[in-house]
């Protein structure tokens, strides 16, 4: 069930009439972040005398809440945060429950993020806390349970990014809801769009400061989504030249082309030793180098392909055309075969 | 789709072809029809056509079997009448009506008489074209395999349970476009003598020793305008001849007719009585195409019509052994060829079993150093021998070293050089090359063809084996979408497979995995069949060329120079530059295949 409100906790307080329900969690496809949105399906009756609890939470000055902040920005709980366990033993019986009014607070600003995860200690599911930086904070700030949803399951496709349609299937959220949420976190700078080069007419999103993965972009074969059949060619022909000329002729191993590029600076990119070794393949397979040898080190030598005349130097495939005896035959240097007549079967 | 060629006919009534595909479903069998159809005519390309359908068939099934297709349903009022009208008219076998029972004229290949048939398989025998086997009867495994009693025996050609079944060589068909490139081969390799010889051996199927000798010196003294003394001319023709044999360009095989039925032919003629004997015999039919039984031997009948009348002409032609010629050359010849009757055995029967022949050409290509040495230029020579060890121990080591290279193999050592008293065996690794040279030809055919990345393809396929699309693309560096339009497009050619894997038992092509590969033997089909189809098709467009524009080539031949006006001359050569493109790209396709498929 999509979640009603943003999540909050209760206070311990006798006063409150809020009703205390267990987090439902709205599990994601990815297991590492086992990120839970924030969709809690608590119901909270805030009672207008029982706010006491959030009244000494707003306090700045509270040696609590700066304890608590101090805590969830050390360096081993940002990320992940801190489990709610960890937290108890921290503050002990009697500060934890003084916590909940300030977790609150901290919910309420965008601050705190609640997920949960397995524990690493006792192996048993549980929530962790994490703090948010104000920047981050401040964008998330005024975001409906919807758009904090959406959010945190563009968050859990990482670098892959996700397709609307599988959003849409996850968050159950209707179309025309979907597109104002997209457009609010793309103002906010929380997400943005890409297009993968296998399907260039689906959207993919992902969180804005990701880097999209290899996959999705195509890797350094493609600028803008399209193949980039010039730059590969470019990058062919140097490596031709490159076996032609150094060692004069007598054999490069893939780590000297390599290094070759990149001291004349033919790719906009850095390429891999893979990628290299992938546009050297491709030569080998069309017969324009060819394998020879060992380095001491036992990398391969490649040398210009002997060339080697086969017969078969014909071209004029159109023969094999259905329509061929109806054609005329213009040859190169301008004689030509006039087709005759179609002639039908009496 | 309409006929390219109009009434020009390139087929038979038999062919697997039609007018109208450029397509045919077996190319090489359409091509090597074609070959025939331009080399010996119509009738005969209707017999090869028969034999390609039929199969390994006798001589009764095969005439049943052309029958069956081009004889026209007779109407039984007609053929009555004509009956009646012979009856009638008294005139005997000269004034005879006879009705044309063909569905089209015999220039369209529609042959209904036996006689022809005989005769067209008679010429594919007398060229190697068909081989003949069986001669099996109810009683032939007692007469073969002998028996206690009863000497072992061959069968009985006289006899009419005696069956010979003829099988279509179809790779021999293809080689007869390539008989002008033999004889200038033997003619730059040999001698003019040699070429000569070639040439009349290949005009004329298969020829005695003496008829070859004394034909090639009748025309060399035509030709020839010096004084050379004959006797020297024939010795020069013998030599060739004997160099032709010991080189393997030329060998003896078993006549047509035996040596006893050649002579029975032979005191036929002296003596009056007109009997049939000896090989000649098995053709023996009645005009319905039945053998008639030892008992009742009858004249068997004459054909009147000009086919078979040459064919008549070329047997006894052959039977002639020009005695009754120039005897004073067969006297100089037979002195001649006295010293080769090894080589040149008399009557031409086989000195040489096949086993033996395997041996000796398998031996043909082994070689040691010493062999080798009088080819060697003197600069190599001088820097082996100056070199310590001496000539033969450095060729030796370097022919050893050679031996080593992988990329490509070219020589491999047989022998051990070591202790070797002749320092090795080697031999060159025609295979190996071969093999190499072979996938070069394809990838070039596919390139041209299909495109530079299809070829890549291939050759990725190849080296991996079974591939999704998305690892073609990835390894090719093209984009997923063409990459596979290209495998979609190379499967149509039959140049990949496809296979399919499916995740669930109900087939489901969302989830199931589709893999793609090749396969040598297919690709290697595929590519034989489109060259051979090219070719095809080239011929037979260049001879629609000619046929169409017979007339007015004839015409710019004859015409007067004075009256031809520019316009008509470059239109001429223009034609004439057009049919030798033609012909340039169809040798180019005819010695591709050849290293395909002969070598």
């Amino acid at each position: 069930m999509p979640p009603k409100r943003p999540p909050t906790v209760a206070s311990g307080g006798a006063a409150t009439k809020r009703k205390r329900t267990a987090i439902s969690p709205v599990m994601s496809m990815t297991p590492s972040t086992n990120t839970i949105g924030a969709s809690t399906s608590s119901t909270s009756a805030t009672n207008g005398g029982g706010g006491g609890g959030g009244d000494g939470a707003n306090s700045s000055n509270n040696p609590l809440r700066s304890e608590f902040l101090q805590l969830l920005s050390a360096p081993q709980y940002k990320g992940r945060g801190i489990a709610n366990s960890a937290l108890k033993s921290h503050f002990g019986d009697t500060k934890y429950p003084q916590l909940v009014p300030i977790i609150n607070e901290l919910t309420r600003a965008s601050r705190l993020n609640m997920s949960k995860g397995i524990s690493t200690t006792t192996g048993e599911s549980e929530v962790y806390f994490s703090l948010l930086s104000v920047v981050e904070a401040t964008k998330m700030q005024g975001l409906d349970a919807h758009s904090k949803l959406v959010y945190q399951v563009i968050e859990s496709a990482g670098n892959k990014g996700i397709w609307t349609v599988d959003i849409r299937v996850q968050t159950n959220i209707p179309q025309a809801t979907l597109t104002k949420i997209f457009k609010q976190l793309e103002t906010r700078k929380l997400i943005k769009p890409i297009k993968a080069v296998t399907a260039k007419t689906k959207k993919l999103y992902m969180l804005y400061d990701l880097v999209p993965a290899k996959e999705i972009t195509g890797g350094p074969w493609y600028t803008e989504g399209e193949f980039d059949h010039e730059f590969i060619a470019e990058l062919r022909n140097f490596i031709i030249l490159c076996v032609r000329r150094m060692n004069r002729g007598n054999g490069v191993s893939i780590k000297q082309i390599s290094d070759k590029m990149i001291q004349a600076g033919v790719s906009r990119v850095q390429l891999s030793l893979v990628e290299v070794r992938q546009l050297v393949q491709t030569l080998l397979h069309d017969y324009v180098i060819e394998e020879r040898g060992v380095t001491e080190s036992g990398d391969a030598l490649f040398v210009p392909a002997k060339k080697i005349t086969t017969m078969c130097e014909f071209g004029w495939w159109d023969v094999l055309c259905k329509d061929f005896h109806f054609r005329g035959i213009r040859f190169e240097d301008d004689v030509y075969l006039t087709a005759h007549e179609p002639h039908h079967h009496s | 789709m309409p006929n390219a060629f109009g009434g020009f006919t390139h087929i038979s009534p038999l062919s697997n072809a039609t007018s109208s595909t450029s397509h045919p479903p077996d190319p090489q069998k359409a091509l090597s029809s074609n070959c025939i159809r331009d080399y010996f005519g119509p009738v005969v390309q209707t017999v090869t056509d028969a034999l390609h359908s039929r199969g390994p068939s006798t001589l009764h099934d095969l005439i049943a079997h052309i029958r069956q297709h081009c004889l026209r349903d007779v109407n039984e009022e007609r053929n009555r009448l004509i009956e009646q009208l012979n009856a009638s008219s008294g005139k005997g076998q000269a004034g005879k009506i006879n009705m044309n029972k063909a569905r089209g004229s015999e220039a369209a290949g529609f042959v209904t008489d036996a006689s022809h048939i005989r005769a067209s398989l008679i010429v594919l025998l007398h060229h190697g074209l068909v081989r003949v086997s069986g001669g099996g009867s109810k009683h032939a495994s007692s007469r073969i395999h002998g028996t206690d009693d009863k000497p072992l025996t061959k069968p009985d050609p006289t006899s009419s349970t005696t069956h010979y079944t003829y099988t279509f060589l179809d790779g021999r068909a293809r080689l007869l476009p390539r008989y002008p490139r033999y004889i200038q081969h033997s003619k730059s390799v040999m001698d003019e003598n040699a070429a000569h010889i070639v040439e009349f051996l290949l005009f004329h199927g298969r020829m005695t020793a003496e008829d070859i000798i004394s034909h090639v010196s009748g025309k060399l003294r035509s030709e020839d305008s010096s004084n050379k003394e004959q006797h020297q001319v024939l010795v020069d023709i013998v030599k060739s001849f004997r160099v032709l044999i010991e080189s393997g360009y030329i060998k003896s095989v078993e006549p047509i007719a035996s040596n006893r039925s050649l002579q029975d032919i032979q005191q036929q003629k002296e003596s009056p009585n007109d009997g049939i004997k000896g090989g000649e015999v098995e053709f023996e039919l009645n005009d319905e195409g039945e053998i008639s039984s030892a008992g009742k031997r009858k004249r068997r009948s004459r054909s009147t019509s000009d086919v078979s009348k040459s064919k008549r002409r070329k047997i006894s032609e052959e039977t002639d052994n020009n005695y009754g010629g120039n005897k004073k050359d067969d006297e100089q010849v037979v002195s001649l060829l006295s010293p080769l009757r090894k080589l040149v055995p008399s009557g031409s029967q086989l000195s040489e079993t096949e086993e033996e022949q395997h041996i000796r050409l398998a031996e043909l290509g082994i070689f040691s150093p010493s062999d080798i040495i009088p080819f060697l230029s003197d600069e190599t020579k001088q820097l082996l021998q100056t070199q310590i060890g001496g000539l033969a121990q450095n060729l030796s080591s370097n022919l050893l070293r050679m031996s080593k290279l992988q990329y490509p193999p070219i020589i491999s050592e047989l022998e051990e050089t070591l202790g070797h008293p002749q320092g090795g065996k080697f031999e060159v690794s025609m295979r190996n090359l071969l093999h190499r040279l072979r996938h070069r030809i394809i990838h070039r055919v596919v390139t041209t063809h299909q495109g530079t990345v299809a070829a890549r393809i291939i050759n990725i396929l190849q080296q991996r084996g079974h591939c999704e699309s998305d690892i073609v693309a990835e390894d090719a560096m093209v984009p997923a979408k063409e990459a596979r339009e290209i495998l979609h497009r190379l499967h149509r050619e039959r140049y990949i497979c496809l296979s399919d894997m499916h995740l669930t038992k109900t087939h489901n092509s969302g989830t199931a995995i589709y893999l793609w590969n090749v396969i040598p033997s297919r690709l290697s089909k595929s590519v034989v069949d489109n060259i051979c189809t090219a070719l095809l098709n080239l011929r037979l467009r260049r001879q629609h060329e000619v046929e169409v524009g017979k007339d007015w080539m004839d015409r710019a031949k004859d015409a007067n120079d004075e009256n031809n006006s520019e316009e008509d001359k470059k239109k001429y050569q223009a034609f004439c530059k057009g049919l030798e493109r033609l012909d340039s790209a169809c040798l180019q396709l005819d010695e591709t295949l050849m290293v395909l498929l002969d070598l």
